[in-house]
C-alpha cells in the first residue's frame, strides 16, 4: 500500500534488492498505519464496543460525538497555547543561545573554557531538582501560571545542548567570512546578524526541530507550573483524557483527542519533511 | 599588521562579550544550573521534602551501591541504552539511505515519521493497551499470522520480554526525527564519489562502507552521544507503559529515582541517586566519543 | 469515587519533584485558631479530577451553592493534576498548598505532610458544632473516625468525604448458571473457583500490574488467618495503630497462622484461576475482564460500579460479597478492609476558617444523600442513607471495624514495600509456593527494618 516499484530498467539484482526493500518498509509502515487506523476506529466506537468487541470491528455507529467530547474538554485553546509556547521559546532561546555561542566560539576571553563546561554540565543535569526552586522563582516574580512563565522556563532548559552543539559548529567556520565584514566597516553586533547566523542555519534548523519536539511533548514542568486550565498546553490536556481514560473507563475520548491533537503535527510532518531534512546537520560546518 | 588588525577587532568584539552571554548565563544559572546544584548539595542530606535537612555525608551514596533495585536499574538502563541505540541507529540510516532510493520514499519517510506527533506518555499508555492479551491488537496478529506461540505469549507481564518491548516501543515512537538527520547528512554526501565508486565496480554495501558511512560518521558521533543523554535519563515511557514492572523488569535509573522523590520522598536519596545518573551519562558520553574517534572520521 | 486510590503511589507519568533545601522550609508554627464570623476572601479547593468530567463539575456546583451561602466568599477549584498530584505536592513543600485537598490512598495524607506540620489539625474543629444539635465529630460513623487521626502524631489530618470498602463483586447470571452460592468461608471460596473452573469459566480477574491490588488477597487472608496487630507489628508499622505494639518485632514466618494463609492463596490464586494474560492487564482492563463475562469474580473497591459506569454492559447483573471467614482462624473474621476518601486543609491555608466550614459543608446531609444516588458514594456520615446495594456496608460502619486498606504499605519505605510485594507477585505469577513466599517476606522485611 505504502510502495511501487521503480520504472527505470535495472539490473535483475537491483529489481529484487528493490522489492525486498519496498516489502521490508512497506511492513514496517503497516505497523505505523495499522496503530493510527486503530486509533481512528477505536475513537469512534463506544466505550463498551471498545472492551467487548475484537479491535478490528468496525464501529456499529459511528460515535462522532466523542471527537465533541474530547473538544470539549478544550484541546482548542491548549492547541493554541502549545504553539504560543513552542514558537516563543524555541526561537527566543535559539536566538540567546546564538548570541552565547558567539561570544564562547568567536571571542577570545580568559575563562571561555571553563563557561563552556558550565553550560555542558547542565546536560547532564538531570532535570528532577527544578521544580520547587523554580515554582518559588515563578511565583516572586509573578510569572506563576502564565504561559510567558513557562516560556522563560523552556528557553532555559533548552540552553546548554543548544550552546554545546553551535559553538562546535561555530568553531569551525572559517574566519575569513567575518573579517570580510570587519573589513566593509560592520560592528561586530551587525556581523554576528549578516554573516554567523545565516552561516549556522542548518545548525540551527535541527536544533530547532529538536527543541520543538522536546517542548511540545513537555508536560511535567507545565503541569506544575501552570495551574489552571486557560493556561493549559496540549501534553495537560491529554493527561485530564488519560485519567478519565483509566478512572471512568472513557477510553475512546481518549483516542478521539489524540488524533485531533496529532492532526496538526500530522500536517506539518506532511508539509515540511522534506525542507527540514535538507536543512538539518549535526557535522562540521563545512558540509 | 594583520595581528594588530586582529587585536582590534578582538577588542570590539570583546565589548560584545557581556550583552552577548549574559541572557544565557542568567535564565542558564538560575532556572538549571542553580537547582542543579543544589542537587549536589541535597546528595549529603537526609530529606523528607520538609523541615530542615540532616547532613548525613555520604551515607547516601553507601546505601545506593547496597540497593538491589537500583542495580537492577542501572542494568535495565544499561540495556534500554545499548539495545535501543543497536536498534535505532542501524534502522534510522537503512530507512534515510532506503527511502532516498526507492520511488514513494517520501510516503514511506512520512509514515516512519508520523509516530511522533502522538504525545510521548498517550502513545505508552496506547501500546500498553495494544499489547494486553485481552484487549489489545498484537496478540490478533501473531493469531492471523498462525503464529500461536507468539499471539498467547504475555510480552509486557514476562519478565524476560517486557524491557525489549519497551525499547522496541519507544524507537518506534522516536526513530523518524532520527532518519530525518541520517537523510540530510546522506544528501550531503557529494554524488560524484558514489557514482565513481559504482563505476570501479563497488556494489550498494560496499559504497556504503566505504565512501557513505566515512561521510556521515562525523555526525552519527553526535547523534550517538544525544541518544546516550537522551536514553539513559528516560522515564516517561516506560512510567506510563509498565511503570518498572514486572517485578522491575523494566525499572532504570529514571524511574527508579522518580518513585525515589515523588512517591517516597526520599529527596536526599534522590538527588544522590541523581548523581549518580549524571556521573553515568557522562562517562558513556566520554567513552563512545573515545570510540568514535578511533573510527575514521573524514571531513568533507 | 474513584478519588484518590492508592494507585497515585505509582502513576502513570506523574512528575518528579526532587525537594532542595534553597527553599526556605515552611513554617511550622503553631497555626492560628480559625476565628468565628462570616466568610470572606478566596477559598481554594483542589479537584482530583479535570475540568468537564462530572466530578469535577460536582464539585462546581457545590461551590456556588457555598458562595451562595457566604457573601464575599469566592470558591476557585484547581485541578490536582491526577496521580501523585505532582503540583499540589509541590506547592505543599514550596509552602503555598492550597487550602483543601483531597487525600490520595485512602488514608492520611504522606507521613512526611503531618511530620512537618503541613496538615491543619482539625481536632478542636471536630468537637465544634455540626449544626444539627451534636458536634461535627458525632455525626461521624465511629469506624470511620477511626481513620482520621493522623499515624504520627495526635492531630486529626482529614475529614470524610466518602468511604471505600474492598469487598468481592461477582456476576450473578454466571453464578446462577452453575448453581453457585454466594461462598461463606474462605474453603467455600476455593470450592467455588474450582467449580467455575471445571465449568470452563474463568473465577478471578486480577490486574498483575499494580501489586497494591494483589496485596489485597494477601490482607485479607492475613487479616483473617493471623490478624491485625501481629501482621502489622511484623511489617514494622506502628502506623495503622498509631500506638506502639508492645514486645518485640516478630518475624513474618513466625506468627500462627501465616503459612495457612499463604497456602489458602496459593490455592486460590493458582492453576488458572486467574484470567489468562493477568500479568500485564492494568487496572482498568481487569475490571473490564469482569464486566464482560471473563471473568466471574473481583476483589475491588466499592468505588468499581460508578467508576466502570459507562463500560458495563446492560444486562450486567452485579452481585457482592464481603470476603469470606477463615474458619477456626486466630484472626479477625468480620473486619473489612477500607480506606477513608478524605479533605484535608493545609497547614499554612490561607482561608483556613472557610475550609473547614467547606469540609463541614461537604459533611451535610443533603450534600452526602446527592453524592450517594448519584455517584454512589457510601458515606462516612451516620445521617447520609446507603447508596443501593451496600446496606450491609453501612451497618458495618455503624457498629463494625474498618481496617485501613494495604495496613499502612503506602506510607513505607520502598524496601518494606518491595519485601511484601515482590514474593507476594512472585507467588501470583507461579514463580514460587506459599512457604518460598513467606519465607522470603519474612527475611526481607527483617533486613528492612535493620
Amino acid at each position: 500500500m505504502c510502495g511501487s516499484t521503480t520504472t527505470r530498467r535495472p539490473a535483475p539484482t537491483r529489481v529484487m534488492s528493490r522489492l525486498v526493500l519496498h516489502l521490508a518498509l512497506a511492513a514496517y509502515c503497516l505497523g505505523s498505519v495499522g496503530a493510527f487506523m486503530w486509533y481512528l476506529m477505536t475513537s469512534l466506537k463506544t466505550n463498551t464496543e471498545f472492551f467487548s468487541e475484537s479491535p478490528w470491528a468496525l464501529p456499529a455507529d459511528p460515535q462522532w460525538g466523542n471527537y465533541l467530547d474530547a473538544w470539549n474538554s478544550g484541546i482548542g485553546g491548549f492547541f493554541f497555547n502549545s504553539l504560543y509556547v513552542t514558537v516563543l521559546s524555541v526561537t527566543i532561546g535559539l536566538f540567546i543561545s546564538l548570541m552565547a555561542s558567539y561570544a564562547l566560539a568567536r571571542i577570545p576571553f580568559r575563562g571561555s573554557q571553563a563557561l563552556l563546561i558550565l553550560f555542558v554540565v547542565g546536560m547532564m543535569l538531570p532535570a528532577f531538582g527544578a521544580l520547587i526552586p523554580l515554582y518559588l522563582l515563578l511565583r516572586d516574580i509573578g510569572l506563576l501560571g502564565t504561559l510567558n512563565g513557562l516560556v522563560v522556563v523552556y528557553i532555559a532548559v533548552q540552553i546548554p545542548l543548544n550552546v554545546f552543539l553551535l559553538r562546535g559548529f561555530m568553531v569551525s567556520m572559517p574566519r575569513e567570512l567575518e573579517e570580510a565584514a570587519y573589513v566593509d566597516g560592520a560592528s561586530p553586533f551587525r556581523t554576528f546578524v549578516s554573516v554567523i547566523i545565516p552561516q549556522s542555519m542548518p545548525m540551527v534548523v535541527s536544533l530547532a526541530v529538536l527543541n520543538t519536539l522536546n517542548i511540545w511533548n513537555e508536560f511535567v514542568l507545565a503541569l506544575v507550573l501552570l495551574p489552571r486550565s486557560e493556561s493549559y498546553t496540549v501534553p495537560i490536556g491529554l493527561l485530564g483524557l488519560a485519567i478519565q481514560a483509566e478512572y471512568s473507563a472513557q477510553w475512546v475520548q481518549l483516542f478521539a483527542g489524540l488524533i485531533l491533537t496529532s492532526i496538526p503535527m500530522l500536517v506539518l510532518f506532511a508539509i515540511a519533511q522534506e525542507r527540514i531534512a535538507r536543512g538539518l546537520t549535526f557535522g562540521g560546518m563545512k558540509g | 599588521m594583520k595581528t594588530r588588525r586582529y587585536g582590534i577587532i578582538d577588542r570590539q568584539k570583546r565589548r560584545m562579550l557581556i550583552p552577548f552571554l549574559l541572557p544565557a548565563l542568567v535564565l542558564y544559572g538560575a532556572i538549571t544550573l542553580y537547582p542543579g546544584i543544589s542537587t549536589f548539595y541535597m546528595s549529603v542530606m537526609d530529606w523528607g521534602g520538609v523541615g530542615d535537612p540532616v547532613f548525613i555525608g555520604l551515607d547516601n551514596f553507601t546505601r545506593l551501591v547496597r540497593d538491589p533495585t537500583l542495580i537492577k536499574a542501572a542494568g535495565n538502563t544499561f540495556f534500554y541504552v545499548v539495545v535501543g541505540g543497536f536498534i535505532l541507529f542501524p534502522l534510522a540510516i537503512t530507512f534515510a539511505l532506503a527511502t532516498k532510493s526507492l520511488r514513494r520514499g517520501k510516503l514511506y519517510r512520512f509514515l516512519i515519521l508520523a509516530p511522533i506527533a502522538l504525545s510521548v506518555t498517550t502513545a505508552a499508555l496506547l501500546w500498553k493497551f495494544a499489547f494486553n492479551p485481552n484487549f489489545g491488537f498484537v496478540g490478533d496478529v501473531f493469531a492471523a499470522l498462525g503464529l500461536e506461540a507468539l499471539s498467547s505469549w504475555e510480552w509486557l507481564g514476562e519478565p524476560s520480554t517486557a524491557l525489549f518491548i519497551v525499547v522496541l516501543a519507544s524507537v518506534w515512537h522516536g526513530i523518524g526525527i532520527w532518519m530525518l538527520f541520517f537523510i540530510s547528512a546522506i544528501e550531503r554526501v557529494p554524488p560524484e564519489l558514489r557514482e565513481a565508486a559504482i563505476l570501479d565496480g563497488a556494489n550498494a554495501f560496499q559504497v556504503f562502507r566505504h565512501i557513505t558511512f566515512p561521510l556521515i560518521w562525523e555526525m552519527t558521533r553526535t547523534l550517538i552521544i544525544l541518544w546516550i543523554i537522551q536514553a539513559s535519563q528516560a522515564f516517561g515511557f516506560i512510567i506510563a507503559m509498565t511503570n518498572g514492572g514486572p517485578l522491575g523488569a523494566t525499572e532504570v535509573i529514571g524511574t527508579y529515582l522518580y518513585k525515589q522523590a515523588f512517591v517516597q520522598f526520599e529527596y536526599g536519596y534522590a538527588a544522590a541517586v541523581a548523581i549518580v545518573l549524571s556521573l553515568v551519562v557522562v562517562t558513556l558520553t566520554v567513552i563512545s566519543r573515545r570510540i568514535g574517534r578511533r573510527g575514521e572520521g573524514v571531513e568533507y | 469515587m474513584n478519588t484518590a486510590r492508592a494507585r497515585w503511589a505509582v502513576a502513570a507519568g506523574a512528575a518528579l519533584a526532587l525537594g532542595l533545601t534553597a527553599c526556605a522550609p515552611p513554617s511550622t508554627d503553631p497555626t492560628p485558631a480559625p476565628t468565628a464570623g462570616g466568610l470572606s476572601g478566596t477559598l481554594e479547593v483542589v479537584s482530583y479530577h479535570p475540568e468537564n468530567t462530572p466530578l469535577y463539575d460536582r464539585l462546581a456546583e457545590l461551590a456556588e451553592q457555598f458562595e451562595a451561602q457566604h457573601d464575599g466568599l469566592t470558591v476557585e477549584i484547581t485541578f490536582g493534576g491526577g496521580p501523585g498530584m505532582p503540583p499540589i505536592m509541590t506547592r505543599y513543600l514550596a509552602g503555598d498548598a492550597p487550602d483543601v485537598n483531597p487525600t490520595l490512598g485512602g488514608q492520611c495524607p504522606n507521613g512526611e505532610l503531618i511530620e512537618g506540620g503541613l496538615t491543619y489539625d482539625l481536632s478542636d474543629a471536630l468537637k465544634s458544632d455540626f449544626g444539627d444539635g451534636g458536634t461535627w465529630e458525632d455525626a461521624i460513623h465511629p469506624a470511620v473516625r477511626s481513620q482520621l487521626d493522623s499515624w504520627v502524631d495526635d492531630s486529626v489530618c482529614m475529614a470524610p468525604e466518602s468511604v471505600t470498602v474492598i469487598q468481592f463483586f461477582y456476576n450473578k447470571k454466571i453464578f446462577a448458571e452453575h448453581g453457585l452460592s454466594v461462598p461463606e468461608t474462605i474453603d467455600d471460596l476455593i470450592e467455588t473457583a474450582a467449580a467455575l473452573k471445571s465449568a470452563g469459566q474463568t473465577p478471578f480477574a486480577v490486574t498483575g500490574t499494580f501489586a497494591f491490588y494483589m496485596q489485597l488477597y494477601w490482607d485479607y487472608l492475613m487479616l483473617r488467618h493471623v490478624g491485625a496487630e501481629a501482621y502489622t507489628h511484623a511489617i514494622g508499622g506502628a502506623q495503622v495503630t498509631r500506638e506502639p505494639i508492645p514486645g518485640e518485632r516478630p518475624l513474618l514466618a513466625d506468627l500462627p497462622g501465616v503459612r495457612d494463609a499463604a497456602r489458602d492463596l496459593e490455592r486460590l490464586v493458582s492453576d488458572g484461576n486467574i484470567l489468562d494474560g493477568f500479568r500485564s492487564t492494568d487496572f482498568t482492563a481487569a475490571q473490564m475482564s469482569f464486566f464482560q463475562g471473563d471473568a466471574a469474580m473481583i476483589l475491588m473497591g466499592s468505588w468499581l460500579v460508578s467508576e466502570m459506569a459507562d463500560a458495563i454492559p446492560e444486562d450486567f447483573e452485579v452481585g457482592t460479597f464481603a470476603f469470606p471467614v477463615a474458619t477456626g482462624g486466630a484472626g479477625d473474621q468480620a473486619t473489612t478492609i477500607g480506606g477513608v476518601q478524605g479533605l484535608s486543609v493545609a497547614a499554612d491555608a490561607k482561608n483556613p476558617e472557610a475550609a473547614i466550614e467547606w469540609l463541614k459543608f461537604i459533611g451535610q446531609a443533603d450534600v452526602q444523600a446527592t453524592y450517594a444516588s448519584e455517584f454512589g458514594a457510601i458515606s462516612g456520615y451516620k445521617a447520609a442513607p446507603a447508596p443501593e446495594g451496600f446496606e450491609a456496608v453501612v451497618d458495618m460502619l455503624a457498629d463494625g471495624e474498618m481496617q485501613m486498606m494495604y495496613f499502612g504499605l503506602l506510607g513505607q519505605s520502598a524496601e518494606i514495600q518491595a519485601a511484601i510485594h515482590e514474593p507476594l507477585t512472585q507467588l501470583f505469577f507461579g514463580q514460587i509456593g506459599a512457604d518460598e513466599m513467606v519465607t522470603q517476606m519474612s527475611q526481607r522485611l527483617d533486613a528492612a527494618n535493620g
